[in-house]
């Protein structure tokens, strides 16, 4: 009785000691449970009815939500123009433009049909930052090399960047605003969330 | 036909010359580069041109900015960069620093030798709005009338055309046809592998041709990819330039054709030779041939211009961003 308990105990034991820090320490596992949670939202055959569309919507946001760190790409993105605002408008702005890179994201994984994910590697850094590597393949069999940008945050892991093919979404952002005046920018900014 | 070839030859040669000269004395901070290898960058001398005063700013968010003047007195701005490289303490200070001209990255830093340099403090650089374009893009008045022309054409024209196509044939039948031409295209990856000194690039290029001519049937089916698992290589003269250090030069966004630099115009001139489908005589079933394969490709990929346009602020701006980030890691990869 108690050997067995104590290999109970022992078992317990090495697979929490074993489960941990993987478990705290892993962007790449982070992002593989989001992007399973998405693509299991998005295959659910239940949820693909239109009256329950909204309800997909919803789903899928919050999931993203919660991987996504939309004031640190708010911040990269405005670059030069954060620093002028006040917090009402950083928030305004985080708001705003979270929806729309939400709603973009909406978009490309609502014509989700079968496609794979592969997942390639991960480093990470002392400061915290890191880099999660995947490959989409299409049902055209094509290959989508993606790079998730993580900041690290308590446990969790953050993406602040996306990269397709070398593509970065902050920084083209970036490049688009630097010019504008942030006046015109929020006013476009509007008009695209509230357009849909 | 032959003499346009070595004109080209002869310019393309002229063109690398700088680069293959720099080849004999690298600087003294970069000898060590030889052997060490900068993450994963190639050990060529080549390939780096120096700036002796760059500015490092901050830009308060543990990232760093490079500014310098460039050969024309221009104002260039690298990228924000997450860390520094190896060798540079701190920001704020003057350094000179070698950067990787097809990537735009800097590789090596070393302290400064001139000292009539003014420090600027960090962030002068956020407030200067001088972010603009690591792609010189002096032209851009007559690129954005083009890049009007092409929206408009491919609103009025393609997309109608690639529409009713699409409506037509099932898409396996489509991507076998985009996977013939890709296939016959062959000499151009090939080619570069071996111009670039990937010889295992070339075999396996040679071997994709050779299996998805036959068991793939002419190249209709990627036999090679899903029976093999042998991964394709994409290569054009354009990275080859880039490869061995050649920047982008200018921006171009040509009619028809979309973005392009001065550096990928003379890629798709020189790839010209080696695509059998420019040796179609007459001239008309050569046009043909291409607008069909164009309106192919377009079919197969309808609705992605439109989500850039929907998602951007200045899709000028945004699609320029785009093919230049591309084309950088094309030519990194």
């Amino acid at each position: 009785m108690s050997i067995h308990f104590l290999r109970v105990s022992l078992f317990l034991f090495f697979t929490l000691v074993m489960a941990l820090p993987s478990f705290a320490g892993q962007p790449m596992e982070q992002i593989r449970e989001t992007t399973d949670r998405i693509i299991a939202i998005v295959s659910d055959p239940v949820l693909k009815s239109p009256e329950k569309a909204k309800e997909r919507k919803r789903l899928i946001r919050q999931a993203v939500d919660e991987r996504f760190d939309w004031e640190e790409m708010s911040r990269r993105s405005l670059a030069r123009h954060w620093k002028q605002r006040t917090d009402d408008e950083k928030k305004e702005f985080i708001n705003l433009f979270g929806k729309l890179l939400e709603r973009t994201y909406l978009e490309q994984v609502g014509n989700y049909s079968g496609e794979k994910v592969l997942y390639l590697n991960e480093t990470i850094d002392e400061s915290g930052f890191g880099d999660v590597r995947i490959k989409i393949i299409t049902k055209q069999e094509t290959e989508i090399p993606v790079r998730y940008k993580v900041k690290k945050n308590g446990d969790g892991w953050y993406v602040y960047d996306i990269s397709v093919e070398g593509r970065s979404l902050i920084n083209n952002y970036r490049k688009q605003f630097q010019r504008m005046p942030y006046k015109k920018l929020l006013k476009q900014l509007k008009a695209k969330v509230t357009q849909e | 036909m032959r003499k346009i070839f070595v004109a080209f030859v002869c310019s393309v040669l002229w063109i690398i010359q700088p680069a293959v000269s720099s080849f004999a004395q690298p600087p003294e901070f970069l000898s060590d580069l030889k052997a060490t290898s900068f993450e994963g960058q190639t050990k060529r001398f080549g390939q780096f041109y120096l700036v002796p005063d760059v500015d490092v700013t901050s830009d308060g968010f543990g990232g760093y900015f490079y500014s310098y003047k460039d050969k024309r007195g221009n104002k260039t701005t690298t990228n924000r960069l997450d860390s520094l490289p190896k060798g540079l303490l701190t920001a704020g200070k003057p350094v000179q620093v070698a950067f990787n001209d097809a990537t735009g990255m800097p590789v090596r830093v070393a302290e400064s030798q001139t000292s009539q340099h003014e420090v600027s403090g960090p962030s002068t650089h956020d407030e200067s709005g001088e972010l603009e374009g690591e792609i010189y893009d002096p032209i851009e008045p007559v690129n954005r009338a083009f890049f009007h022309f092409n929206d408009k054409l491919y609103f009025w024209v393609l997309k109608p055309i690639a529409t009713g196509y699409e409506k037509v044939f099932p898409e396996p039948l489509r991507v076998s046809v985009r996977n013939f031409f890709h296939n016959i295209l062959m000499p151009v990856r090939a080619i570069n592998c071996l111009l670039q000194g990937k010889i295992e690039g070339f075999g396996t290029e040679i071997t994709r041709f050779i299996v998805n001519s036959t068991i793939g049937i002419c190249g209709f089916s990627d036999a090679a990819k899903t029976a093999f698992n042998i991964e394709k290589r994409d290569e054009d003269f354009g990275q080859t330039l880039g490869f061995y250090g050649l920047g982008p030069g200018i921006y171009i966004n040509w009619p028809l054709l979309g973005p392009s630099s001065i550096r990928d115009t003379f890629g798709i001139v020189g790839d010209g030779f080696l695509n059998p489908v420019n040796y179609v005589e007459p001239a008309k079933y050569c046009i043909a041939i291409k607008a069909y394969d164009q309106i192919n490709k377009t079919s197969l990929s309808l609705g992605q211009y439109e989500a850039l346009k929907k998602a951007a602020f200045d899709p000028y701006i945004s699609l320029r961003e785009a093919y230049y980030e591309n084309r950088r890691y094309k030519i990194r990869e």
